[in-house]
């Protein structure tokens, strides 16, 4: 198989625990930057980033406002050979995500002050949806296709 | 005589957290009747849309004031949010400082 085909079957799994003070989302881009192969290209990933930033954005805002900063948010990277999924989870009461992207689909007014997380997974993303689960926690799915950059051997 | 014109540069990551810093910082200069804003994103590594949402009412404050606010030097990640957002067009941004003074600076002195 010629080197530039090792990353047909790629699979990676990545994890990071963070406290929920908006100082971590640092910590998290930091790390993130660190997980980049090079068969991805540099738009999706930063695609990616952006939409790591706006989730863990509104873990911050939403989901974790009245919880202790020690809260953990937790976040899960899946790298395959052409899906990159995002999960992000919280311990908060949830929310109905579909409900929000109707809204969002109808348009937003330009000098609206927020309200465009869900505007930029929409576009951004292949599927994004969000999971309530009452008992435990909730998270956030985000799945971005690509298509592989063909890796020069060195 | 006064300055009429100010440059703010925020630095690292805006997001929910410290968005507000960058609106009061630019608040506290319209108390100071400037009215011509720059703010040099070159430092800004990384922005959410919590960021956006600070510069929209920034902006608004701007404008009932009665002045102008530019912003220049997007990087890679908060060009693409920018452009995510549309905000492209309502902010309109200047490629470096550079830009600023000569089409905005100059005109004004």
């Amino acid at each position: 198989m010629p080197q530039s085909d090792t990353h047909e079957y790629f699979f990676q799994y990545h994890q990071l625990i963070v406290d929920s003070y908006y100082k971590s989302l640092d910590k998290v881009l930091n790390w993130f930057e660190s997980l980049r192969e090079p068969f991805i290209p540099r738009q999706v990933w930063l695609e990616c980033q952006t939409m790591l930033g706006e989730g863990f954005d509104n873990v911050l805002i939403h989901a974790h406002e009245k919880l202790p900063q020690e809260t953990p948010i937790e976040i899960e990277v899946i790298i395959l050979s052409q899906l990159i999924i995002l999960k992000i989870w919280d311990w908060g009461s949830g929310f109905d995500m579909e409900q929000q992207k109707i809204k969002v689909s109808q348009g937003i007014d330009e000098y609206a002050e927020n309200g465009r997380g869900i505007h930029i997974f929409a576009q951004t993303a292949d599927h994004v949806s969000y999971i309530n689960n009452e008992k435990k926690r909730n998270y956030l799915l985000i799945i971005k296709m690509y298509v592989p950059l063909a890796v020069i051997p060195t | 005589m006064t300055n009429i014109a100010e440059i703010v540069q925020p630095s690292g990551v805006l997001s929910q957290g410290n968005a507000d810093l960058l609106r009061s910082e630019i608040a506290s200069l319209l108390d100071k009747e400037i009215k011509i804003i720059l703010i040099d994103f070159q430092d800004v590594t990384f922005m959410t849309s919590s960021g956006i949402g600070a510069l929209v009412a920034t902006l608004k404050e701007v404008k009932a004031a009665g002045g102008k606010l530019y912003i220049c030097s997007l990087s890679e990640q908060v060009k693409n949010i920018f452009e995510l957002t549309k905000m492209e067009l309502i902010f309109k941004p200047l490629t470096n400082r550079q830009e600023f003074e000569e089409k905005v600076l100059t005109t004004i002195t």
